[in-house]
């Protein structure tokens, strides 16, 4: 580590501008490490510089230490011997206190990694209350304390077994399991929308807010709690089976579809009013008084207002909602719009009549949403009151 | 094979002598590389094959070895497993892969070159005297501490039989002794792995725990880059028509000529003409290049006759629609192979798919890839089973095979359908030809492995079994 060698940087060539003149630097050339016997490392650095050490890498790991009269008084085992014994805890410092490694490299093949775990936490234990008395242990030192106590071999020879058998699982069982998921995924977004479809419905219902979420996983709290628990274990496999369902990740994202949702600020900004009158330049809609506005059927889209692009007829405004999408439905509202005398064609789509319509249907698909709402929730009903009497039966 | 053209003497810059002087070597069956620490690519890289003139004289070296001449009789110092056993010859061969481009030949001292010898009446010189001082200064590694790797099955005599040769043949300040497939986890930085290194006599299969080998996992069976090279001889001459293996050095000129045609060259005229064994190594440089360019592993699922689908096709019939490939030997001939040229690679995977002939058998099963890194897993820790499959690191020249890790990966993932596989395989060749040399380049450079080595007072005092203690 002395100094082998001494070298002077060369001498600060004096530039007209410089400002700094330094002193120059001293380097020295040191053998490094703390190993004199080993003249490895030759570095070359600022003189009396710190050499840096090696000596922190040489860690070993802590072991229980005994006298032969501890063993005799506290340690006996019927299954071991003091050499064993001994031969253990070296086993266990040379490989650095790494099970995987300790058994490998043990000489006695009968011995299992359970034996010889619980040979060395049971010496750990004593030796840990021999040094400190359990009344006066810290927290943490009686929280290891415990833990050495409470190793069970027969229950980590079990868990050993489970374990092996999980590897050599067949490739069918991995398949069922992977459609499963699927299929544990598919109830969960279900759930999802029609969570949300509820509480879309309440909002517009505006109807007072519960306080917790208000749909309750009564029965399925534990299907919750399991979904919870795969999922945050697929996060650590990198090919992940499962998505995360919940607010902000609604079903339809679920299904990967995003129709609809460009950017408004991606579409260049279109001049038709959205009614009859299709401008064919922007320029030429300006310069109109409220009252030509209104007879032509003017309407002016604020800023931040979407348009649907294209051109669009504003009859279809009058035509298109009565269109569900199951037929079910669109009959539906066709009885719903004859029953309260709404025609089925309106000669004339004025921006007032339309409105009115748009009102008008607004309030039908409310109507139409609760009804379906209702049904599902009795249709719930009858199945717990099914299961109910089934319990009840079985009992 | 040399990573610089053997006429090229490595620029004195490029050395980091002054920061590390460690050198690694890494002796193999095939080639022996060595270079220095802290180096990305051994500089030295020597042909494990060496050359005997009838006078005895050994001669090492890609341009010695390559170069016909009549009686020039090609050995090489390892046994079938790939263990040491002409030790005079390795020590010289490994010497001579430091010394010839590395560390440069060592000089004669002064005092022994002649020059300054007072001569007695006769003329003579006297050449006793003061040779016991002379020797200590004659070694010719002394300011290197060595690093070398070994394969992991090395017998404990021969492993206290390197530590000698470094000590006492080239007094080294400092040595230490690695397994190859440990060098090769930590050139991916890994220091839990699983281990495949594909080489030219051996396959084998080395676990690593947090840097220590389980001792209990170590494997290796024959089915590796020479037995490979068996197997194309043996579809070579069934093939119809056989193919004719004709090395380079007896060919003069070549005309191009149609497929499957009889060749159109001139030959070069021997008085008398070269060794059989010369012919052997000439011929199989002519196997590695077919290996490298034509030979691919079916990537799996599944087995090469394995059914694809419905209706009885099989992987097989799969592959003889996709175009076959083209190989032209030294002298012209040249035809196309296709599903041959995947059937040559199967037997590493599936003993029943190997090629046979009287000389060669078929393999047993135990004896696959697939087989070996299994038993390799059966060998260690349940727990530690997962963790081992999910860092299987592919490494060796014989590895380098088309799709073979494709391959490796899907059997293994067969073989455990449940945990995740992956089989890390360097994209870069290179890498992957060197993985034992470029870990223990890194390993000779960090300063946590300082405390490690092995250092001449300790040699001293406990003699060469502190290998056995120390290199675990
Ligand atoms: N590009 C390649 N493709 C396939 N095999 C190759 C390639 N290059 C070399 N080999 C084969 O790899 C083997 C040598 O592997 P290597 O890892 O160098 O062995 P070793 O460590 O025993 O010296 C030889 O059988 C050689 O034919
Ligand atoms: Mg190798």
């Amino acid at each position: 580590m002395a100094a082998t060698e001494r070298r002077t940087s060369a001498p600060a060539r004096s530039f007209k501008r410089a400002r700094v003149s330094r002193p120059p630097a001293h380097w020295e050339q040191t053998s490094i490490g703390d190993r004199p016997d080993v003249p490895l490392l030759k570095h070359w650095q600022k003189a009396a510089a710190q050499t840096p050490s090696f000596a922190k890498y040489k860690v070993e790991p802590e072991v229980p230490e005994f006298s032969d009269e501890q063993y005799e008084e506290h340690l006996k085992d019927p299954n071991w011997t003091l050499e064993e014994t001994r031969y253990l805890i070296e086993t266990y410092k040379g490989c650095n206190g790494k099970w995987t490694v300790i058994i490998d490299r043990y000489e006695k093949p009968e011995r299992t990694m359970e034996d010889l775990k619980a040979r060395f936490y049971a010496i750990s234990a004593v030796m840990l209350q021999l040094e400190t008395p359990i009344q006066s242990m810290t927290a943490p030192q009686y929280k290891m304390y415990e833990t050495l106590k409470d190793f069970n071999p027969k229950q980590e020879m079990s868990r050993k077994r489970l374990a092996e058998g999980h590897l050599h699982r067949k490739k069918d069982e991995v398949d069922e399991e992977a459609v499963l998921l699927a299929e544990l995924q598919r109830i969960m977004a279900n759930q999802e929308s029609l969570d949300s479809l509820r509480e879309d419905l309440r909002k517009r219902l505006d109807y007072p807010k519960a306080n917790t979420n208000s749909y309750q996983y009564s029965t399925s709290q534990a299907l919750h709690a399991l979904w919870q628990q795969l999922v945050n274990a697929d996060r650590l496999r990198k090919n992940q089976r499962l998505r995360p369902v919940g607010p902000g990740q609604s079903a339809t994202s679920i299904e990967g579809s995003t129709s609809g949702q460009t950017p408004a600020s991606a579409r260049p900004r279109e001049s038709n009013a959205g009614t009859t009158q299709h401008e064919p330049s922007p320029a030429s809609n300006t310069k109109l008084t409220e009252k030509d506005k209104r007879r032509f059927g003017i309407t002016e889209v604020g800023p931040g207002e979407k348009l649907p692009s294209g051109v669009s007829f504003a009859s279809d405004k009058l035509s298109k909602p009565r269109i569900a999408k199951s037929t079910v439905q669109t009959e539906k509202i066709a009885a719903v719009l004859s029953h309260i005398g709404v025609p089925d064609l309106i000669p004339l789509p004025t921006p007032p009549v339309i409105e009115a319509f748009e009102s008008l249907m607004g309030k039908l698909h409310t109507l139409l949403d609760m009804r379906k709402v209702a049904e599902k929730e009795e249709q719930e009903l009858r199945v717990r009151e099914a299961e109910a009497g089934a319990q009840v039966k079985e009992e | 094979m040399a990573t610089i053209p053997p006429t090229q003497a490595p620029g004195t810059a490029e050395y980091a002598g002054d920061e590390i002087g460690a050198l690694v070597l890494d002796p193999g069956s095939h080639s022996t590389r060595a270079g220095f620490a802290g180096e990305d690519t051994p500089k030295s890289v020597v042909p494990t094959h060496y050359g005997v003139l009838p006078t005895g004289e050994r001669l090492f070296g890609d341009n010695a070895i390559h170069l016909p001449k009549a009686d020039l009789e090609i050995k090489n110092p390892y046994n079938s497993d790939g263990i040491v056993e002409d030790w005079e010859t390795a020590a010289k061969l490994w010497e001579y892969t430091i010394t010839s481009r590395l560390t440069g030949a060592r000089q004669t001292p002064p005092s022994k070159n002649g020059l300054n010898d007072a001569k007695d009446e006769n003329g003579d010189t006297n050449m006793d005297e003061g040779m016991e001082q002379l020797e200590e200064q004659e070694k010719p590694l002394q300011e290197f501490p060595l690093l070398m790797s070994e394969p992991a099955w090395n017998p404990a005599k021969e492993r206290q039989k390197t530590i000698e040769i470094a000590m006492e043949e080239w007094g080294v300040p400092a040595f230490f002794l690695a397994k190859n497939g440990q060098l090769a986890a930590y050139s991916q930085s890994k220091a839990t792995a699983l281990v495949v290194d594909i080489g030219a006599l051996n396959t084998s299969v080395t676990a690593l725990w947090d840097g220590m080998v389980l001792q209990k996992s170590l494997q290796h069976t024959p089915l590796a880059g020479n037995w490979l090279n068996d197997q194309i001889r043996i579809m070579f001459a069934n093939n119809q028509p056989p193919v004719p293996l004709v090395p380079h050095y007896m060919v003069k000129s070549k005309t191009p000529v149609d497929a499957n045609a009889p060749s159109s060259a001139t030959y070069v005229h021997f008085d008398k003409p070269p060794t059989d064994s010369f012919r052997k190594l000439e011929e199989e440089r002519v196997l590695t290049s077919f290996k490298e360019s034509v030979v691919q592993v079916w990537q799996g699922p599944g087995r090469l006759d394995s059914p694809a689908s419905q209706g009885g096709v099989t992987n097989g019939d799969y592959v003889k629609s996709m175009p076959p490939k083209p190989f032209e030997m030294p002298d012209g001939w040249n035809t196309v192979f296709g599903l041959e040229r995947f059937k040559v690679a199967e037997g590493l995977f599936d003993h029943n798919a190997a090629y046979t002939d009287d000389k060669t058998k078929k393999p047993s099963g135990e004896q696959t890839i697939i087989s070996v890194v299994n038993k390799a897993l059966q060998a260690v820790d349940v727990d530690a089973r997962p963790v081992l499959l999910n860092n299987i690191i592919l490494t060796g020249a014989g590895s380098l095979i088309d799709k073979l890790p494709e391959r490796l990966q899907a059997d293994i993932q067969a073989m455990y359908p449940n945990p995740r596989v992956r089989v890390l395989a360097n994209s870069n060749s290179v890498e992957r030809k060197y993985g034992a040399f470029v870990g223990g380049s890194v390993l000779a450079s960090l300063g946590s492995f300082h405390q490690m080595w092995v250092s001449k007072e300790e040699y001293a005092e406990h003699g060469a079994q502190i290998v056995d203690k120390r290199c675990k």
